[in-house]
């Protein structure tokens, strides 16, 4: 399952909000793989999700491939949504 | 063939052995290649030293007496998310597996690779987060090596490469005895790490540049301590070459340590004390089997900079105290901090002009509590061990800080009970002392000259600076001058003793032995050669060719004097003289 989603928090894909993406990735059995233009990346590891780079406004495309993949994109989803608990 | 590199000889000796490369960007890394059936134990090594970091983290974010903010545990979060991450964890596994390296290696390959990624990025956000991947690999490290005994596994002698070592590496590493010898990129010959070094009677060099780049693990080395030439990649032709120089080097120091028998005495009986500068307490043995009469000087910067704090009085004392362990000797020369110059530690303030700065007898009488706690702790050992201490005042230019000096040390002795008498001198290496060398000798018992400042501070010429060439030499007229006109200054007879690489140069030799002087102290190294040329020259020739040389006024001509005057007088140090040892 593919989903596109363009980053909405001030701060982008930061240390904090890449700790709390990677703390919900892991709940998933789903290989989850994020990547932005041409570079891919572990979406259960906090260094590829750093070494993506993704600041704020900037398009990923999240694919789960697994039993739990609808789950896992739906809370994905939200927590990007969310704007990762940043207040602005 | 063989390749090899010329650096620095710091400390004398030849050693061969494989390499030992630590690498110490922030840490020391321990490069080893392992067997395959090491695999296991190194994964298992690195998972265990992450999982305790891991805990170490955790007990962080549960001990909330720290007050952590939330921000706080989110970056802890972040670490521990790190250090469960399957891209460092699975990196640092295959690494193990297909390059058979030690888990130390593979961590620090793993994050070399990481970090030149990272820095590719624009965002400066981003390249910041990189100084917490050191942190965690830190930590994972300090476990790591928490798991082993270094060098345990390995076998063989051991040469340590870096690029630069530490003095706590130096020290840690040296005190095992399969380590043989030590190469270093970077360094010179005062560093702390050289110290060490030739206390220990490591064979080192230093300053060659890239060889720490050059090396692999676990190489065959040969390291030339008196020329300074570590070759490697030497070939099964070469070998019985090598082997040859080996030889050479066994007799050598076979007649070395004949030499150091010989007293400091001229064939028609003209007497020099010959003794050994040190640095470290551990020094004392090897300076007496090289010939050392006594102590000439007992540098103290390494006591005083080698932990963070100054040492307490009783720190100070239990060393000093050292320097009487055997009865080794019976006279010891302690010379007072002399922090500043070149001679930084973490003592080092920020200064325009440090060599002109606040040094020497100035730093102790800025900071009186150092000073008190220094002569507290020589006159205790005097008087417990009922032993002649001799204390020595650096970067003396004016009479008044003689007489202040002089004014603290006798109040002090008031507490003691001392059956020793304790002479004080001063050290003459400023212009400034030289033209009062007569009022000096109304206050203090001796004078050393100390010659490599007095040479920099006569001629305005910094000695470290390499783009000037030959106006730092002994050689300098105005120098021979300036020592000609010191001993002329010298009243009631006191005993002059003269320090510095000066005193340790074969060639100004027949200056010293012609100027009169009482002492000759150096590095304990030079000892047997010295008296060995002292042995063959005889006083009227040094006192005539002195006055030869008093009359040139180019240092060309008053080297090729003195060279001369040695090479026709020298037999039994001749076959050493081409190692310039």
């Amino acid at each position: 399952m593919l989903k596109r989603i363009t980053i909405s928090n001030k701060l982008g894909l930061h240390a904090r909000a890449a700790s709390k993406l990677v703390q919900l990735t892991n709940k998933f059995s789903s290989e989850i793989t994020i990547s932005r233009g041409n570079l891919r990346a572990n979406g259960k590891s906090i260094l590829g999700i750093l070494s993506l780079v993704a600041s704020v406004n900037s398009e990923i495309d999240i694919q789960a491939i697994g039993l739990d993949e609808k789950k896992a994109i739906k809370e994905i989803e939200k927590l990007f949504n969310d704007k990762f608990g940043e207040k602005s | 063939m063989s390749e090899e590199k010329r650096g620095l000889a710091i400390s004398p000796g030849f050693a061969v052995g494989n390499v030992l490369l630590i690498n110490q960007a922030k840490m020391a890394v321990e490069k080893r290649k392992i067997k395959k059936n090491e695999i296991i134990n190194e994964i298992n090594r690195f998972q265990k030293a992450v999982e305790i970091s891991k805990s170490e983290i955790s007990s962080l974010k549960i001990n909330q007496d720290y007050g952590y903010k939330i921000e706080h545990i989110e970056i802890l979060d972040f670490n521990i998310l790190i250090l469960e991450d399957e891209i460092l964890a699975g990196e640092v596994i295959s690494t193990i597996e297909t390059k058979l390296i030690n888990a130390e290696w593979a961590l620090n390959n793993v994050l070399t690779n990481k970090s030149k990624e990272f820095s590719k990025v624009r965002d400066q956000y981003m390249r910041e987060r990189l100084a917490d991947f050191y942190y965690i690999a830190e930590r994972i490290m300090k476990n790591l090596r928490g798991t082993s005994e270094p060098l345990a596994d390995i076998k063989g002698n051991i040469i340590l490469v870096a690029h630069d070592l530490s003095p706590i590496d130096a020290l840690k590493y040296s005190t095992n005895n399969k380590v043989r010898g030590i190469l270093t990129d970077l360094g010179g010959t005062t560093s702390h790490t050289a110290i060490i070094a030739r206390s220990m009677g490591l064979p080192t060099i230093m300053s060659l540049r890239d060889i720490s780049i050059r090396l692999n693990p676990g190489q065959k080395i040969y390291v030339d301590g008196y020329k300074g030439i570590a070759t490697w990649k030497v070939t099964k032709s070469e070998k019985g070459e090598m082997e040859n120089l080996k030889n050479r080097y066994v007799s050598l120091e076979e007649s070395l340590l004949n030499f150091s028998k010989l007293s400091g005495e001229t064939k028609d009986k003209k007497v020099i004390s010959i003794r050994a500068n040190i640095e470290l307490t551990s020094e004392l043995k090897v300076a007496k089997k090289y010939g050392a009469e006594g102590i000439g000087m007992y540098r103290t910067e390494f006591l005083f900079t080698r932990k963070e704090q100054f040492p307490s009085v009783e720190e100070q004392y239990l060393d000093y105290l050292n320097l009487f362990e055997d009865n080794l000797f019976d006279e010891i020369t302690i010379r007072t901090l002399d922090t500043g110059g070149d001679k930084s530690g973490n003592l080092n303030h920020q200064e325009n002009n440090p060599a002109l700065g606040l040094r020497g007898i100035r730093y102790s009488l800025a900071n009186k509590e150092i000073f008190i706690s220094q002569i507290n702790a020589i006159l205790k050992v005097s008087q417990d061990k009922k032993k002649t201490i001799r204390i020595l005042l650096p970067m003396i230019s004016t009479i008044d800080e003689i007489i202040e000096s002089i004014g603290i040390i006798d109040n002090l002795k008031k507490s003691f009970t001392l059956e020793k008498n304790v002479p004080i001198g001063v050290v003459v290496e400023t212009p400034s002392a030289a033209m009062l060398i007569p009022e000096i000798c109304n206050y203090v018992d001796f004078l050393s000259i100390g010659t490599n400042d007095l040479i920099q501070y006569t001629l305005a010429a910094d000695r470290t600076n390499e783009n000037l060439g030959e106006i730092f030499s002994p050689f300098q007229p105005s120098v021979i001058r300036m020592l000609k006109f010191i001993m002329d200054s010298v009243s009631n007879q006191k005993y002059v003793s003269v320090c510095g690489e000066m005193a340790n140069n074969i060639a100004c030799l027949p200056v010293f032995i012609g100027l009169d002087v009482n002492e000759l102290s150096m590095n304990y190294h030079s000892i047997p050669k010295i008296k060995s040329v002292i042995h063959d020259l005889s006083y009227q020739d040094c006192k005539s060719a002195l006055d030869n040389c008093l009359k040139i006024t180019q240092p060309d001509k008053i080297r090729k004097l003195l060279t001369s005057v040695i090479n026709d007088n020298i037999v039994g140090a001749k076959p050493i003289m081409e190692y310039e040892i």
